[in-house]
């Protein structure tokens, strides 16, 4: 335990001192501060495009509600968030194997375990605060434009959020593991992250099915709840992470 | 310090059909400064990822200090390779500090080891800023920081420049008597300067383990430089051919305008080779004995599948 704390500490400062930990908050922060202002202003932008008239045609521009801006915040927070997840993590074991670093720590008292544990957790405290520092400035945002969201429902919808941006964490992490390269690592990360978005399409069993019931919740409705997703959410992630251990305990280091 | 400090039993490497290290065995006093010795390719570093836990033998044991490298349980090392790579947004004394914390070292004497290394005033600087020495030095002192039995080195000082090398050496020079040091090298001076014992790696064998001091004087054998002048040089080559064909002359190197000449019959040897530098423009010529690059150089060239075990003289 004094090992992994030493290392997830290491691995904090890290992302402190190469800004990856200032760019990830500053993005996710925005994005929550802007969904509801998006939402509040999108159909005055569209009546002032002129839009709602078209061939002659009407369109009704509904008033924007607490819904819109709650919609707004989950589709910039995946589509955000995963961006996020697979440039922040895809090199993370392999850049440091890559550059010789492993070399020099691995044979001091490091397990390869820690190693790895102490790269997910420090990355899921990072995405856990980004993604509960843009929550708060969507909530207060969404307060001050429209009416509260049911804060339960909210509470859910993020928690459902960091499951699913978890799983995305881990699956990142594999692919570090995996890759022989930077590049590798890289198309193998976007590869796995894109296989597990498109079971959505044909699975309700998939991670991209928690977004879809948190976004539900935090509207305030009574959606079905998708505990088998999150079983395979959570499931994938273990033994993605699980898995980046036992790899990286076979691999010989150069 | 006395015992055995590494025992190397049956070590081979296999990278699919390619065979890196062909199952050699090697002892490491405890306290000796080992120069483990091969050219480039011979499987030195592969020897010594083995050691280090970052590769695995295919077959054979590497035990130092009594522990089975592998067996779960960590030996007592410090470990620097050819090349270290530390976290460039860290300064000197923040790498120390989490090496030390991932040794539980409750007060690591981080500020002395920066100073023993030369790198007591480099403050706040960030690593990335290093100079290669600069940082050679430094993965000597993470090496040292938890105080370990055995040290191991990967070519500490093959890429630096003269000043650098020097640096290292003398650092190295000056732990003699702390602990173990088994460091790789192809740099045969470096070796010769500091070592008190050598093992020689070609082609993923060891030619031969031995002190220092009893291989120079087992393959002691007289010597005769010869120096012309730099003009003389582009005729050396004739003479070398010359040489060659004299019984008396076991080996001829030519090295520029110098030419090194080993005997087995210093009369004769004294008798005709000076009437044949007559029209030389000879600068000196001076019987001298062997260096450990003449004995590397005769083990490595002879070394065409006649011998292939450890030849034993410690």
């Amino acid at each position: 335990m004094r090992v992994f704390l030493v290392q997830m500490r290491k691995e904090l400062r890290e992302q402190w001192r190469t800004r990856k930990m200032l760019i990830v908050v500053v993005v996710l922060v925005a994005f929550g501060l802007m969904s509801p202002v998006f939402a509040k202003i999108t159909p005055d932008l569209l009546k002032s495009l002129g839009e709602s008239q078209v061939g002659g045609v009407q369109i009704i521009i509904p008033e924007p509600t607490t819904r819109d801006a709650n919609d707004q915040f989950v589709k910039n927070t995946t589509q955000f968030g995963l961006l996020l997840a697979v440039l922040v993590g895809f090199g993370a074991i392999v850049g440091e194997r890559e550059r010789g670093q492993l070399a020099l720590i691995f044979p001091h008292p490091l397990p390869r375990r820690t190693f790895v544990l102490a790269k997910f957790a420090a990355l899921a405290i990072l995405f856990g605060a980004a993604l509960l520092l843009g929550a708060a400035a969507d909530y207060l945002y969404t307060v001050l434009l429209f009416d509260a969201p049911p804060a339960g429902g909210f509470l859910a919808m993020v928690a459902l959020l960091y499951v699913w941006l978890l799983s995305l964490l881990a699956l990142t992490l594999l692919a570090s593991t995996l890759g022989r390269n930077m590049t590798a690592a890289g198309g193998i990360a976007f590869g796995l992250v894109l296989l597990a978005s498109l079971a959505g399409l044909i699975t309700r069993l998939a991670p991209g099915a928690l977004t879809e019931w948190g976004r539900a919740l935090a509207n305030g409705g009574d959606p079905p709840a998708r505990w088998g997703a999150l079983a395979v959410t959570l499931a994938i992630t273990g033994l993605a992470v699980a898995a980046s251990v036992l790899i990286l305990e076979r691999q010989e280091i150069e | 310090m006395t015992g055995t400090a590494i025992e190397i039993r049956s070590l081979t490497k296999r990278f699919g059909n390619f065979t890196a290290l062909k199952g050699f065995d090697l002892t490491v006093p405890r306290g000796a400064i080992f120069g483990f010795l091969g050219p480039n390719g011979a499987g030195k570093t592969t020897t010594l990822r083995i050691m280090t836990g970052l590769a695995r033998a295919t077959s054979g044991d590497v035990v130092i200090e009594g522990v089975r490298v592998g067996s779960g349980q960590r030996p007592p090392i410090g470990y620097l390779p050819d090349t270290p790579s530390f976290y460039n947004w860290m300064t000197a004394p923040e790498f120390l500090r989490y090496i030390a914390d991932l040794h539980g070292l409750a007060d690591p004497p981080i500020a002395a080891l920066l100073e023993r290394v030369g790198l007591g005033d480099t403050g706040k600087r960030k690593i990335g800023g290093y100079s290669r020495g600069m940082k050679q030095r430094l993965g000597l002192a993470q090496a040292l920081l938890p105080r370990p039995a055995v040290l191991l080195l990967d070519e500490p000082a093959s890429a630096l420049d003269p000043a650098g090398r020097k640096e290292v050496l003398d650092i190295m020079s000056d732990l003699r008597g702390e602990l173990t040091i088994f460091f790789s090298t192809h740099i045969l001076n470096d070796a010769e300067r500091i070592c008190d014992a050598v093992g020689i790696l070609h082609e993923g064998e060891l030619l031969l383990q031995a002190r220092r001091d009893e291989l120079l004087a087992r393959f002691a054998q007289p010597i005769f430089e010869i120096d012309v002048a730099p003009d003389d040089a582009p005729g050396l080559a004739a003479l070398a051919e010359q040489v060659r064909a004299q019984p008396w002359a076991e080996r001829v190197y030519q090295d520029g305008a110098r030419l090194r000449v080993s005997v087995r019959d210093v009369p004769a040897a004294r008798q005709a080779l000076l009437p044949m530098l007559a029209d030389r423009a000879v600068h000196r010529v001076e019987m001298v004995g062997a260096t450990l690059e003449d004995v590397f150089l005769r083990l490595t060239n002879n070394k065409t599948g006649a011998t292939s075990a450890a030849e034993r003289v410690a």
